[in-house]
């Protein structure tokens, strides 16, 4: 019985010796997608400030510049940007590098431009970190010719003007 | 052959153009916008060029620096306050203007000049002498 029982180990122990497992490994592609939607937010802009305006004044009255600031997705190219021509008497260029457009407040002419300022980029992802997102300013001045008379009352006028960013 | 030939420039523009109308309706697809409203301000003010009453005296909008201003009164008169040489001081009266001079009262004025009243200032003049420093007003009314 003990001799049949090692006959066998040793019929096992040949087996094994002689036809040792086959490690292997087999490789199988497949490809990682996503589809993008590029984003830019823009956050809030400042008042275009001309100021006080003396009817009739010998000179040109330049605004207070402000700055539209946007957060996009890192790379876009060919952003435009225009203003709107929503207030009674305003006037836009189309969508250009810069945006370029005219108004009338309080029977005041004005001329605003956005002016693009270089992209500052983000960085890139890596496979620890998930990058951050270019930021683009445009810097929006203003000036109104000198002479006009303006249009009473006399006192702080407001009108509201929209800059659109095109990507 | 000719014909052949006409065929195949034709068909190669078709695809072009075929290819260029795609590639704009996708960028058309894929284009976005934001907008953000900011305010435009002014603080619009009358200008003082309403006619006084009474006997007055007024100039001409300056222009420009260095512009050539007139000064008239109602009474006709015309008030030359043209600017005076800068290597001498205002006489008493220039033009229909008086001389008024801010004098220091310890800087030993020989003289004080008694011209003053209510006015409007023209031009002046920061005068700095070697022993002393005053501030000479031309004034119109």
């Amino acid at each position: 019985m003990k001799k049949n029982l090692l006959t066998r180990l040793i019929a096992i122990s040949t087996f094994v010796i002689l036809f040792p497992a086959q490690a292997g490994t087999v490789n199988g592609n497949f490809n990682v997608t996503v589809n993008l939607t590029s984003v830019c937010t823009m956050a809030a802009i400042g008042d275009l400030a001309f100021g006080t305006y003396t009817a009739f004044q010998a000179g040109i009255q330049t605004a207070t510049n402000t700055t539209a600031t946007l957060t996009c997705t890192r790379g876009l190219t060919g952003v435009t940007a225009n203003f709107d021509t929503a207030a009674t008497g305003s006037t836009a260029a189309g969508a250009a590098t810069n945006a370029v457009g005219a108004g009338v407040i309080a029977g005041l002419e004005y001329n605003i431009t956005a002016t693009a300022n270089a992209a500052a980029p983000g960085t890139a992802a890596t496979a620890s970190t998930i990058g951050t997102a270019d930021t683009r300013t445009y810097t929006i001045s203003g000036t109104m010719p000198a002479s006009q008379a303006g249009t009473g009352p006399a006192g702080v006028a407001t009108q509201v003007r929209t800059l659109t960013v095109n990507y | 052959m000719l014909f052949s030939s006409y065929l195949t420039n034709w068909r190669c523009l078709s695809i072009f153009i075929l290819g260029t109308v795609l590639v704009f309706c996708a960028h058309l697809a894929n284009s976005a916008q934001v907008g953000r409203s900011f305010n435009v301000t002014v603080n619009l003010q009358k200008s003082l060029n309403s006619t006084p009453t009474g006997i007055f005296c007024r100039s001409s909008p300056a222009l420009a620096f260095g512009a050539v201003i007139t000064v008239v009164c109602s009474t006709g008169e015309l008030v030359n306050i043209s600017i005076n040489p800068s290597t001498s001081d205002f006489s008493a009266s220039h033009g229909s203007a008086y001389r008024f001079v801010l004098h220091d009262t310890e800087s030993g004025f020989d003289t004080i000049d008694v011209f003053s009243s209510l006015g409007t200032v023209t031009t002046w003049h920061m005068r700095n002498l070697a022993d002393r420093d005053y501030l000479e007003v031309l004034i119109g009314w």
